[in-house]
């Protein structure tokens, strides 16, 4: 990986990071827009689960993640502690791909 | 906002002990979501090894970039043969969210003074997750940042691991760990979607997602969806009569 190539990686990275919370910062909890903000994280969540569960490329690909992610999910929607929804959801995938 | 919960997190609210309790498990769940991480990073060692990146640059972006979407992305485009050019793109694509969740979370930050720029650095998947999942500010800060630090941690001690013994480990597949992720957000979405308004976010931002993927590169379906679930909400939520009773109830909260 050439210098440049790194650099701009680190620098681009974190120009998002500090953006975002230069403008976040300027948002008064009074303003319309605080609520909708407050929304935004359970959205790009709910999209980036999409993705991580189906997603294989540019392609919608149900696999063995699939399988993981709905017997974690349904431990999670009954509580389960986070440590065992991970572990369940790891465990699963992992024994789907091996049949 | 279940009232419950808010009261039962309020910082003024319980006995002292409660909110150990809850701050206990709290970063119990960061060191668990940062183990899990600490593996990936491995991962991500071994595979910027085989691609020719060097021990530092490796470490330099698992600890400069900490974005492990981006990290991964760049060194599989660089290790297929691709121009860095097409890297770096998917790169900063992946990274945009990043943003995106900080415009959320810096709310939380107000008191750290010119910390808040470091705070800033920890802004990712699982510690913006975390966050969320408290209505509290002051837990809500502690789970971001206990979360934050521990994934920073164990992923740069994994990717230092993992591009050290590069070669020697071999293939190291990652165990189902792919789904204990996503497994783990809907874990920590859980009372968020179990509000109406939550529901609807969550319903709007999946179909999206689904529509984006075949269409647009990797990294836009997250913020298309993401994005485009807000501004549903904000666009049909002016019309709404209970919209009044909702904003005062959360200004209380804030």
């Amino acid at each position: 990986m050439t210098g440049w190539l790194l650099w701009s990686i680190v620098i681009g990275a974190y120009a998002f990071k500090a953006l975002g919370t230069a403008f976040g910062s300027r948002i008064t909890p009074g303003q319309a827009w605080s609520r909708a903000i407050r929304l935004l994280p359970l959205g790009m969540l709910c999209a980036l689960i999409t993705v991580q569960t189906l997603a294989t490329g540019q392609s919608i690909h149900p696999d063995a993640r699939l399988a993981g992610v709905a017997v974690g999910g349904a431990l999670a929607w009954r509580r389960a502690h986070i440590i065992w929804v991970m572990i369940a959801a790891a465990t699963v995938t992992s024994l789907v791909r091996l049949l | 906002m279940t009232t419950n919960e808010s009261s039962a997190a309020d910082p003024d609210g319980p006995a002292p002990g409660a909110i150990d309790v809850q701050r206990r498990r709290i970063i119990g769940a960061g060191m668990a979501l940062g183990l899990a991480v600490g593996v990936l990073g491995v991962a991500f060692g071994v595979l910027a090894a085989t691609a020719g990146l060097p021990v530092w640059q490796a470490v330099t972006l698992s600890a400069g970039a900490f974005t492990g979407a981006s990290q991964f992305a760049a060194v599989s485009v660089l290790a297929s043969g691709g121009s860095g050019g097409a890297a770096l793109g998917v790169a900063l694509l992946l990274a945009a969210r990043n943003g995106v969740y900080a415009l959320s979370v810096s709310g939380l930050f107000a008191g750290l003074g010119w910390r808040r720029w470091l705070a800033a650095h920890l802004v990712i998947d699982e510690s913006t997750a975390m966050a969320n999942a408290h209505r509290s500010p002051r837990l809500s800060l502690t789970a971001f940042l206990a979360t934050g630090l521990s994934v920073l941690i164990f992923w740069n001690v994994g990717t230092l691991i993992g591009a050290t013994l590069g070669t020697h480990l071999g293939q190291v597949t990652t165990f189902g760990l792919d789904a204990a992720f996503p497994a783990a957000f809907i874990s920590l979405l859980r009372e968020g979607v179990d509000t109406p308004d939550g529901r609807r976010v969550a319903v709007v931002a999946v179909v999206l997602t689904l529509a984006s993927i075949p269409l647009l590169p990797p990294g836009l379906p997250v913020l298309t969806g993401g994005l485009g679930a807000m501004a549903a909400w904000a666009l049909t939520a002016r019309r709404s009569p209970t919209d009044n009773a909702t904003h005062t109830t959360e200004g209380i909260e804030r």
